[in-house]
């Protein structure tokens, strides 16, 4: 649940970036924090956690403009994927506004991602989420390694495994490229404050 | 000096970590303080608009007692206004100490403080993990007198007659099970705040000890002050009497069964024309009272289900809110006998005699309980290798 700076007169709300270690989700973060630069306050912390780093930084979404007078500030984060960081796991989840998940596109992380998003589900519903109603995006990630010649599974299959139930928006993209890094996060933004602005009775009227 | 209370609660509610994040995104200035019963001195967050500057756990300054805080995971915290004159100490962020401590409690670089913790026993023919069972720092009102006992002494001797009770003061010590014609079989050990004896120690004088207990290293224990323990108990309920007395015969069955499983001597119980009162990982929360009949807790592992308790006419079933046995609902399941008569409890008159205990029989309590725990996770343990006939004999003694 966002929280209400009455004193700065700021919306905080939390943008989580989940996956199968080893997907992207901090390439995707550094790439945010570099080419966002403007947006971003404060330096980026990052952890090393084992096989994924964990970052977090703070966003200023400013082409989402302000609501009702307050500004917004995204806490942007990476969760350790790995069972043994449940603390990490427990403070970064609680509370959070917004979902993207990263889907590595490598045909050998198939199964990973699948269990990775049904761990997902399992560690919302500790916090009393449903991965249904929470505002979330995928992003089939690494699509450039398939000029690599690196097998890839093709869209409609990874549809098809993570999104049939879901039916969440989805992009593909290239973290290391930049390429679907802006659309997924802001596709993921204005979901999650149209979800904000609900939950808080501040639709407006028509 | 300007020093207001403004918020106080339990750490079960509000870790550290969004301690930080909410006095970080107010912009708080003043003092945490954070008391765990594991531990005499409090520890301090000193924090100036919002940023912590410095902290303090004893003798530890700075970052590092801030990090080592992650680690009190029970406890309870007092933040109070005061204006802040310190040196600016902690530079790291905010998040990134939080982050990292919280990194730090997850890959056991940051000793968690709390009742159990393992320790790695090296065996001749191999390592195995004993539970360490410590408990708060014990009321020193209740200790009447102090003994030290030198590494490999024995303290208690299982089958003799006795009815001490201790506070373990200092050090470490063992139980063991004592097996004819073999080197015992070392069970738990128990540190600092734990006790020796159990409850039934209150109330025969002729009370026969159910194992034996070896000092490892030197340790320091306080004699409790049973006649007031014992006076105690004599005024509690004979409901929540028979509770504490059924634990216990939970305690002595789960033990006898880590013998009777490490010798591949268990007689397995066929639950096949017996009834499922309470389904293991259940939320079912009902308690009752076995007014006749047998019923079995019995707990299904990866190898197979075994019955870690019979209990019989007069012994409570269910899940007791203040005590967390590691049994029924989460942990095993119920199985009643055909015959078998039941009666609900009334469960808030127990609560109530439990948190009117004085600290000394609720901590004996609550240790118990942890015991109860931690044994059966051990009977387990030796039930899923197999009962193999290896030596786990630890080699220090003896």
């Amino acid at each position: 649940m966002a929280i209400f700076n009455l004193k700065k007169r700021e919306i905080e709300c939390k943008v989580v970036f989940y996956g199968p270690g080893r997907c992207g989700k901090t390439t995707n973060l550094e790439y945010v924090y570099k080419s966002h630069k403007k947006q971003v306050e404060g330096e980026m912390v990052s952890i090393n956690t084992e096989g994924d780093r964990t970052l977090f930084f703070d966003y200023l979404p400013m082409e989402l403009g302000k609501i009702k007078g307050c500004d917004v500030r995204v806490q942007l984060f990476t969760v350790p994927g790995q069972v043994q960081y449940s603390s990490t796991r427990k403070l970064v989840l609680r509370g959070v506004d917004g979902l993207v998940f990263v889907a590595d596109s490598m045909k050998v992380r198939r199964e990973k991602n699948m269990l990775s998003l049904k761990d997902l589900q399992k560690n919302l519903k500790e916090y009393g989420l449903s991965v249904f109603k929470v505002p979330l995006v995928l992003q089939y990630n690494k699509r450039d390694l398939a000029e690599e010649g690196i097998p890839l599974m093709p869209i409609e299959q990874m549809e098809k495994d993570l999104n049939r139930q879901l039916k969440v928006p989805s992009f593909s993209g290239s973290a290391v490229t930049g390429e679907g890094v802006g659309d997924t996060l802001q596709s993921c933004l204005k979901l999650t404050l149209q979800n904000l602005q609900k939950q808080l009775g501040w639709a407006e009227k028509k | 000096m300007n020093n207001k209370l403004v918020l106080s609660g339990n750490l079960a509610f509000l870790n550290l970590g969004e301690l930080i994040q909410l006095f970080g995104s107010s912009g708080s200035t003043g003092v945490l303080r954070i008391i765990s019963k594991y531990i005499e001195t409090p520890g301090m967050v000193y924090f100036s608009e919002g940023n912590p500057l410095d902290a303090s756990t004893g003798e530890t300054k700075g970052l590092d007692a801030l990090y080592s805080l992650f680690g009190w995971s029970e406890g309870e915290f007092e933040f109070s206004e005061e204006s802040i004159k310190k040196k600016d100490v902690i530079k790291k962020s905010r998040m990134e100490i939080i982050l990292d401590g919280l990194r730090m409690v997850d890959d056991g670089e940051i000793e968690k403080l709390g009742n159990i913790s393992y320790e790695k026993t090296k065996g001749p023919s191999g390592d195995r993990t004993l539970p360490v069972i410590k408990g708060p720092m014990p009321d020193y009102m209740c200790v009447v007198d102090e003994e030290e006992f030198h590494d490999g002494s024995v303290i208690v001797t299982q089958g003799s007659h006795g009815s001490w009770i201790w506070v373990v003061l200092d050090g470490v010590v063992e139980i063991r099970k004592e097996m004819p014609g073999k080197d015992p079989l070392p069970i738990i050990r128990i540190g600092s705040g734990s006790f020796i004896g159990n409850i039934t120690a209150l109330l025969y004088s002729g009370n026969l000890r159910s194992a034996t207990v070896v000092a490892i290293g030197d340790v320091h224990l306080g004699v409790i002050d049973s006649q007031m323990l014992s006076s105690e108990y004599t005024c509690l309920s004979s409901e929540f009497k028979n509770v504490l007395l059924s634990l216990d015969k939970r305690l002595r069955q789960v033990t006898e069964k880590a013998v009777e499983v490490y010798n591949n001597i268990e007689k397995p119980i066929d639950l096949k024309d017996k009834e499922q009162l309470i389904k293991q990982d259940s939320s079912d929360n009902s308690v009752y009272r076995i007014k006749q009949g047998q019923a079995y807790v019995v707990r299904k592992t990866k190898k197979g289900s075994i019955v870690l308790s019979e209990l019989e006419k007069g012994d409570f079933i269910g899940h007791l809110p203040f005590a967390n046995i590691g049994h029924e609902p989460n942990s095993a399941s119920i199985y009643i006998s055909e015959d078998t008569e039941v009666e609900p409890v009334d469960l808030d008159e127990l609560q109530n005699q439990y948190f009117s205990l004085t600290a000394t029989l609720k901590d004996m309590t609550d240790n118990f309980v942890t015991f109860l725990s931690a044994t059966t996770t051990i009977t387990c343990d030796l039930y899923n290798k197999g009962g193999k006939k290896e030596a786990i004999n630890e080699g220090t003694t003896n």
